[in-house]
């Protein structure tokens, strides 16, 4: 299996958690239907197509960190659309805007592998990265967040079983055998509840936990299952 | 964070076996102030029930699932018809008889028997209503008004009380008028957002915390639209009432007050609670330990009120703390900061840096001396405005980011200033600013600038307090702080508690031309009081050779050089220990 491996990295970046809409706090790294969204910017597929095209039956998507996780707080200053309407001046208990203290990513920068069953579409794709040809401009969550992206490799992903193994991307919860992670000092992990996997209406038809560590450093656990990029290189695909 | 209190919830439910309807009742008297419940009485018979006046009990914490309490409902009716008692009239009509009036007697799918016993006690509730309100006052005037009062209902019978929460149609219908408040938006057959299960039938709006609201289009992603909103946080009913659980666990177990700011303390357990240290667990699974840490006087290093992290910072780092400040304005819950992911190692580092500060200034340091400049802007405001700022470095101390030094400095400064000017002891001042550079500095949260400098007499002094004070012109300013505080003290001596020598410090607001000039005034004053003794002497020599060393345009915040001096003026007498030592040697000699 062939796989497209490129970086996309930025000043800023927010991935709103689904849980907190007043207070926006962000996850640690782009969760896979925003790097399909991300996908879908650089080949140009509309909006309600791209979650079909990069649908989990034909395409996976592998996510690694590559800077550590550094988060700040800033307060946006948003329109205020309570009680449904917009005013640009303040009006009796309604002011025109609203500021929202919103967490960020500093310097984020996370390296993506991309397997697609579309031959095609995967030629394609790996071509306008490699001549950094996008349609449509590429942000980290918000569009006032600009992500740039660099072309990193092609590789041929060999899919092991059962094994021991170290493991570079973030890592579901579910391909960890009985919870067979080991410790290593000098590691912070964390966990994360995350979407994985979105239809075209937008639904959410599955959620999963993530185990990642926060300055990007490889985890060891025991997984059901795997891909070897390298000798020393093993990822997760959802 | 949110599966974090969901897990809690779990545990809670599980240690506790707690059933469904439990997690809904709350109990009224858990601030200990309503210790008397006034009763609307009714005597029930076979055939038949009547009005039987008002009385008032004793609050009895074994009747809590017998009284079902529930809290919500605003202005309007709660979930039950029981309610905590504000004015008697109101609390009455609006909450016992608005809630039966509310009732949808159609819908009541429930044994005609309770149908026909829910209306026959509106009746008579509206029939006797006169006699009842007037009851309700006269015991609500034996009462001092902190003395809070509960309302309800209590049923006579042959065997003695019931009270709503013995009849099976209160308890129905408390689970019915539950759902309906999260049944205004909903879907069926989806995944549940915290479970990650397929679930029958999934909420749209689940509040707990009040980060999560839709009041604003703008929050509701993809596409704007209200009846959409549930695909962006879809909860189960089960999950529901586990993230319920877990929130009232967390506010009446681990919620500390932090100078003035109130925050819960979230424990999440990466791969579960198998991954914990019993003893660990025990604390969460153990009101009673948990009660009996809160309440233990072991290391502080945070709360002004007991706490429980000292244990905590023993725990692996496959649990994290999640710290959620939180500050409550009638109904609304304004998050004022959330400190996600704090490892146990970190807290640890936390306490060793506690631990190196106390030792050197032989003192506790907690967080009440960074609180102490970081409170308010102007000493005479009556609310403190600078929260922001002090859980801002709370932030950054918790998750191990750099501090701005500059930012810092200029806080301290300004309130060693007010307190000089003032003329009060501005000394703590000083001290709180200086526990707190040393203690950033042991965390590694502050660069300081660091230069290779010859071996002098002072070394030991400035060594004790790390990598702070090691340029010349540091120690330069410090000791010629030390020497202007010792001419000070002779001033007070000499002049009756004068000490006029104070208006050339500028109210410690000296630039680095004003230092200059103030070496050789200090030397001459002293010359003046004959008080220029070999001790001075030596003293006035260091802070010289220090600042020659330091060259011309030293290029630091003027707040920088004053709070150097400043230390200075605190030190005095560990400098006076060395020099005054090395005379009476030379004496010996």
């Amino acid at each position: 299996m062939d796989a497209l491996i490129f970086d996309v990295f930025g000043d800023f970046g927010h991935f709103r958690k689904f849980y907190t809409t007043s207070s926006p706090l962000t996850f640690s790294f782009p969760p896979p239907p925003t790097v399909k969204g991300m996908l879908g910017a650089i080949e140009g597929i509309d909006k309600n197509e791209y979650l079909n095209v990069f649908n989990s039956n034909y395409c996976k998507i592998g996510i690694r960190i590559m800077n550590p996780v550094k988060k700040l707080r800033m307060g946006l200053n948003l329109i205020n659309t309570k009680d449904n309407f917009w005013t640009p001046v303040k009006k009796k208990n309604h002011e025109a805007r609203t500021q929202v203290k919103t967490e960020f990513l500093k310097d984020p920068a996370f390296r993506i592998y991309f397997v697609h069953e579309d031959k095609s579409l995967f030629d394609d794709i790996t071509h306008k990265i490699k001549k950094h040809n996008n349609v449509y401009t590429l942000s980290l969550g918000l569009s006032e967040m600009i992500a740039d992206y660099r072309y990193a490799g092609l590789c041929e992903l060999k899919e092991i079983h059962d094994c021991d193994v170290d493991i570079q991307t973030i890592l579901p919860m579910q391909d960890i055998t009985d919870d067979m992670i080991y410790f290593e000092s000098g590691k912070k992990y964390f966990k994360e509840n995350i979407p994985v996997d979105m239809d075209d209406k937008r639904v959410v038809s599955s959620y999963q936990d993530i185990i990642y560590e926060i300055d990007g450093k490889s985890i060891r656990a025991h997984v059901e299952r795997c891909w070897e990029v390298s000798d020393n290189e093993h990822i997760t695909l959802f | 964070m949110i599966n974090a209190i969901k897990n809690l919830g779990e545990m809670v439910i599980e240690t506790e076996n707690k059933k469904l309807l439990d997690v809904l009742i709350e109990n009224p008297n858990s601030g200990g102030s309503y210790k008397n419940v006034i009763t609307i009485d009714f005597v029930i018979s076979d055939t038949d029930i009547e009005y039987n006046g008002v009385n008032i009990e004793q609050y009895d914490s074994a009747k809590v699932s017998r009284y079902m309490y529930t809290s919500g409902g605003g202005n309007g009716p709660g979930l039950t018809p029981a309610a905590k008692i504000t004015e008697p009239e109101k609390t009455f009509n609006m909450k016992i008889k608005g809630w039966f009036k509310k009732l949808d007697y159609k819908k009541i799918d429930t044994d005609d028997s309770y149908k026909t016993l829910l209306q026959r006690i509106n009746k008579l509730l509206d029939e006797n209503s006169i006699d009842i309100v007037k009851n309700i006052k006269k015991f609500r005037n034996d009462f001092p008004k902190k003395e809070g009062l509960i309302l309800m209902l209590r049923f006579a019978d042959k065997n003695g009380y019931k009270y709503i929460g013995d009849f099976q149609v209160f308890r129905d219908l408390l689970l019915r008028k539950d759902n309906e408040k999260y049944m205004k938006l909903y879907s069926t057959d989806k995944v549940c957002s915290i479970c990650g299960k397929k679930r029958d039938l999934v909420f749209g709006k689940v509040d707990t915390y009040a980060f999560y609201t839709i009041d604003k289009r703008g929050y509701i992603a993809g596409g704007f639209n209200e009846k959409d909103s549930w695909k962006n946080y879809p909860v189960c009913p089960e999950c529901r009432l586990a993230l319920e659980e877990g929130k009232k666990y967390v506010e009446s177990n681990l919620s500390f007050k932090f100078y003035g700011l109130r925050y819960q303390l979230i424990p999440d357990f990466i791969i579960g609670e198998k991954s914990i240290k019993s003893d660990i667990l025990d604390i969460f699974k153990s009101r009673d330990k948990l009660v009996s840490l809160k309440k233990s006087t072991k290391k502080r290093i945070i709360a002004d009120e007991d706490e429980i992290l000292d244990y905590l910072k023993d725990a692996d780092d496959t649990m994290t703390l999640n710290f959620l400040f939180i500050k409550r304005s009638n109904s609304a819950e304004r998050i004022l900061l959330l400190i996600e992911d704090v490892f146990p190692s970190h807290l640890r580092k936390i306490f060793d840096g506690k631990e190196a500060v106390d030792k050197i200034f032989n003192e506790g340091f907690t967080f009440k001396n960074i609180r102490n400049f970081l409170s308010k802007s102007d000493i005479n405001k009556r609310n403190s405005d600078l929260d922001g700022y002090f859980l801002d470095i709370t932030d950054r101390i918790f998750k191990g980011n750099a501090v701005d030094y500059s930012l810092l400095v200029k806080f301290i400064m300004k309130r060693v200033r007010e307190e000089f000017i003032a003329d009060r002891y501005y000394k703590n001042s000083i001290k709180d600013g200086m526990m707190t550079v040393t203690f950033l500095e042991k965390l590694k949260l502050i660069n300081m600038e660091v230069k290779k400098m010859e071996e002098r007499i002072f070394d030991g002094i400035f060594e004790k307090y790390g990598e702070d004070f090691k340029t010349p012109l540091k120690r330069g300013l410090i000791l010629l702080g030390a020497l202007t505080e010792l001419l000070l003290r002779k001033q007070y001596t000499d002049r009756g508690g004068a000490k006029p020598f104070m208006k050339n410090l500028k109210s410690l607001k000296m630039s680095e031309r004003d230092i200059k000039g103030l070496l050789p005034a200090v030397q001459n004053k002293l010359e003046e009081y004959k008080a220029f003794d070999k001790g001075k002497r030596l003293l006035a020599r260091e802070a010289s050779n220090y600042l020659l060393l330091s060259g011309d345009n030293w290029n630091i915040p003027i707040d920088e050089i004053n709070f150097y001096f400043a230390c200075g003026l605190n030190l005095a007498d560990d400098f006076t220990a060395i020099i005054y030592k090395k005379e009476e040697e030379k004496v010996n000699e």
